[in-house]
């Protein structure tokens, strides 16, 4: 065990290494000044030129580089030059909303899939069978956009059940802050529902036609324990590779779903900090991803460590 | 009241004087301000009603309330209403004195004494005197770019007494006051003004004397403004614009960000917020919701063909320039963005029907011109035979006119290459690239005091035009007596700019608000600004 975290403490030093390093000299290859961008049609050459000194940008490119490393190596991330403040605590401040959502519609995704698909792998043809089959082709086939607004013109506007879009924080007042959640974690749930229970689906029955189960059978195991001490967690494996990137993707930002529901994300300010050519914010978001991906696969494997043998004895 | 006000500015006594500070008295009495409101709401039958927060949205978060280093209306909109200036612009877009109540000129108009409102006081409880005034001044001088073009002008601002300014210029300059009537001439307390320098205000530093003040900043999601207590209002009721009485009627004001265009409908329709400025596209639709007014915007944009005069571009001639205005269709333009009828104003002006000292109808001849055949004859003159086009992605409005563009002149036997990039980087690439395009689209805002401000005129500005019968006209324009001299050249200027066509008007849109039908009393000024603006509970 102490084996595997140091590995995957050097495994994220390298990432990070290699990360930061290709989103800083990627910014920089964009077309745009970043120093107009922020002074605007209307300046003088000598007001963008003292921006350019302010941002740092009138120095060699490797003396940038340098700087901007040696002040993440002591955890500064900059200073934003859109909302003028440390990069930090405004990266911060975004990622609670996408971890919220983002885990959320994960955690209850996977309540609902596991006992369908058991459901489902347990009664085949039945009419269980059937609807999941229609859901999922149709679950995956829907864009995220268009299914939140038709969600909500219907429950929003229509029928005023949910609000329109909004961000209160659920920690601080959840009788606020839940509501706001429900439309966007609905959406988020129908495509991961859809893809986790076809892959669940698939691994079961894969799994129920294996030959080690028909000797548990021959062996007297009855068959709830055939299948709920055997191909269940074999089952499991492949998802929770699925479902651990599934979730680092939606931990990088769900941007078109923050701009629908107007949730101050991660995704979103990625998304903003790109057109105005903020390089703080882009390369500390996108380092802070860097670290979500790392730790979440750090966790994958964890899971793997508990839930197959082979793993463990290797 | 206004023209009386204005020609004693622009006369040759130049006196205004204490006939403005019996109505301040009369409003500053009241508590130190206007009468202001209690957090509780109260009723009349007809007329304001005080109390409530009113949300309104933007759609995007600038980062800042700072309207001297930030130009973003989203900025203006917010700033508006914490910060205020020397003087503002009136419905009519003629400077009104704001936190001056007099104003002396010399006779050669060079030296201005400003006498200072007594009793102004800001956000953090200090009382405004000409040493804040000159802080802020020399701030908006440096960080401000039309503070920068005021600055050649300008040899000394000094502070003889605390409630007196003096500004000595090295020449007459005629758009003096409406300059420093700008957003970006705001007023600070002079330690604020002196410790951000060239940076943004922060939170902390967000210190106006405007009708409400900052409460709450949460980075990318909204901006609070709750009401000031002690603000010192002017008792001209009529003047309308930014300038005048501004009574706080609004406990608070919400800015919420909100980009997604249907949020925003979704919002109003369900009373989620009160106010928004949405796209074109939606016009419709919101007129037709009962419980949805729709104002129109004071000023709005005139969008523009940016041309560049680099010598490789193909419109260094004079004669490609003028075929190119020949193969516009401007109503065809109009149409393609959506913007309804009634926002339109198709007339070629480079400002603003609203925006009188600078609205010109000189030229609308050749404006109105369209003859494809007579431009393709003009083109092949020129020798012009490929345009390369550079068109905005962010915007959908320059990509539909950019197609129209394109279709007009493939239909005349030219050649169109496009490039298509978000602004920032087409900005970039026309800068760095100076030969390397022919064409490209903006808009303006409609609200720009003196002509020598609109940028595409200016030889710094992408395309690079320069014309000296244009820096004549505006050295004509900078010593003008009066605003009818000054009136006279701004035709002058329109005029030449319509026969050498340093770029091309397509035409003006208005921009519109809807409002939530609990909304009364907003005017539709430029700013947004939502002072004298009420929530009606019934």
């Amino acid at each position: 065990m102490l084996g595997l975290i140091l590995r995957r403490l050097r495994d994220l030093a390298i990432v990070l290494v290699l990360v930061g390093t290709a989103i800083f000299f990627i910014v920089r290859v964009i077309p745009g000044d970043a120093a107009l961008a922020v002074a605007g049609d209307q300046a003088t050459p000598e007001q963008v030129e003292a921006i350019r000194e302010a941002m740092g940008l009138n120095v060699p490119l490797w003396q940038q580089y340098v700087t901007w490393f040696g002040q993440l190596l002591v955890g500064d991330f900059g200073t934003s030059t859109s909302f003028h403040t440390p990069v930090a605590p405004i990266i911060l401040s975004h990622l609670l909303p996408t971890v919220t959502l983002a885990l959320a519609a994960t955690v209850l995704s996977i309540a609902i899939t596991v006992p369908l698909s058991i459901g489902v792998a347990l009664y085949p043809r039945n009419w269980l069978w059937r609807t999941v089959n229609r859901f999922t082709a149709v679950g995956i086939a829907v864009p995220e956009f268009w299914l939140a607004l038709l969600l909500v013109t219907v429950f929003a506007v229509t029928f005023g059940a949910v609000p329109v879009s909004g961000w209160v924080n659920p920690f601080v007042d959840p009788a606020a802050g839940i509501p706001h959640l429900i439309l966007p974690i609905v959406v988020l749930m129908v495509g991961q529902i859809s893809t986790f229970a076809l892959m669940l689906r698939d691994n079961l029955i894969g799994e129920m036609l294996q030959p080690y189960l028909r000797t548990a059978r021959a062996k007297g195991a009855r068959e709830r324990r055939v299948f709920y001490r055997h191909a269940l967690p074999n089952a499991l494996l492949p998802a929770v590779t699925v479902v651990g990137n599934n979730l680092g993707t939606l931990l990088g930002g769900i941007v078109v779903l923050e701009t629908i529901f107007v949730i101050p994300g991660l995704g979103s300010l990625l998304f903003q900090a790109v057109s105005t050519r903020d390089y703080a914010i882009i390369q500390g978001a996108t380092i802070v991803i860097a670290i979500i991906f790392v730790v979440l696969n750090f966790i994958v494997d964890l899971i793997y460590l508990l839930l197959d043998p082979r793993v463990r004895v290797s | 009241m206004i023209r009386q006000v204005q020609s004693t500015w622009q006369g040759r006594s130049w006196r205004l004087g204490a006939i403005l500070a019996a109505g301040m008295l009369l409003a500053g009495c009241a508590g130190g301000g206007s009468p202001q409101p209690t957090a509780t709401a109260t009723t009349s039958d007809d007329g304001p009603v005080s109390g409530g927060v009113l949300v309104q949205t933007l759609p995007n978060d600038p980062g800042t309330l700072d309207m001297a280093v930030s130009t973003l209306q989203v900025t203006q909109t917010m700033g508006s209403n914490v910060f205020e200036s020397l003087f503002a612009l009136d419905k009519a877009f003629q400077p009104q004195p704001m936190l001056v109540d007099s104003v002396e000129m010399s006779d050669d108009r060079t030296v201005y004494t400003l006498g200072l409102r007594g009793g102004v006081t800001f956000h953090d409880g200090s009382e405004l005197d000409s040493g804040d005034v000159a802080a802020s001044l020399e701030r908006f001088f440096t960080v401000s770019p039309s503070g920068a073009g005021v600055a050649a002008d300008v040899v000394s601002v000094e502070a003889p007494d605390p409630l007196t300014v003096v500004i000595t210029l090295a020449q007459p300059r005629h758009s003096l006051l409406g300059e420093l009537a700008a957003s970006a001439a705001l007023i600070l307390p002079e330690e604020i003004a002196t410790a951000a320098g060239a940076n943004p205000l922060t939170g902390a530093q967000t210190i106006g004397t405007g009708p409400y003040q900052l409460g709450q900043y949460q980075t990318g999601q909204s901006v609070t403004l709750e009401r000031f207590d002690e603000y010192s209002a002017r008792a001209e009721g009529d003047w309308g614009g930014q300038a005048g009485m501004k009574h706080a009627y609004l406990d608070g004001i919400e800015f919420r960000f909100v980009a997604e265009d249907s949020t925003v409908v979704n919002g109003l329709t369900t009373g989620q917020w009160q106010m928004s400025a949405p796209s074109n596209d939606q016009y419709s639709v919101l007129q037709a919701n009962p419980n949805i007014t729709l104002t129109p915007i004071a000023g709005g944009v005139v969008n523009t063909v940016i041309l560049n005069h680099h010598p490789d571009s193909a419109f260094a001639d004079v004669e490609a320039r003028r075929a190119l205005n020949l193969v516009i269709n401007k109503e065809d333009m109009a149409a393609v963005s959506g913007t309804a009828p009634d926002l339109l104003t198709m007339t070629g002006a480079f400002q603003a029907p609203e925006n009188a000292p600078l609205f010109s109808e000189a030229g609308t001849d050749v404006y109105e011109s369209y003859d494809p055949e007579r431009a393709k004859e003009q083109f092949a003159t020129a020798g012009v035979d490929t345009i390369r086009m550079l068109v905005p992605s962010n915007f959908p409005q320059m990509v539909a006119w950019g197609n129209v563009l394109q279709q007009e002149l493939t239909d005349i036997g030219l050649t169109v290459e496009i490039e298509s990039y978000d602004l920032t980087t087409v900005r970039a690439k026309a800068t760095d690239e100076p030969g390397s395009w022919d064409l490209s689209l903006t808009f303006i805002s409609g609200t720009v005091v003196a002509p020598p401000l609109i940028n595409w005129l200016q030889q710094k500005y992408i395309g690079g035009y320069q014309n000296d019968e244009l820096d004549e006209l505006f050295a004509e324009y900078a010593a003008a007596e009066d605003a009818s001299a000054a009136k006279q050249v701004v035709d002058r200027i329109q005029q030449l700019v319509w026969d050498d066509i340093p770029s091309i008007v397509l035409y003006g849109s208005k921009q519109y608000v809807a409002l939530d039908k609990s909304v009364k009393g907003f005017d539709g000024n430029f700013m947004l600004a939502l002072y004298n603006t009420w929530l009606d509970a019934s």
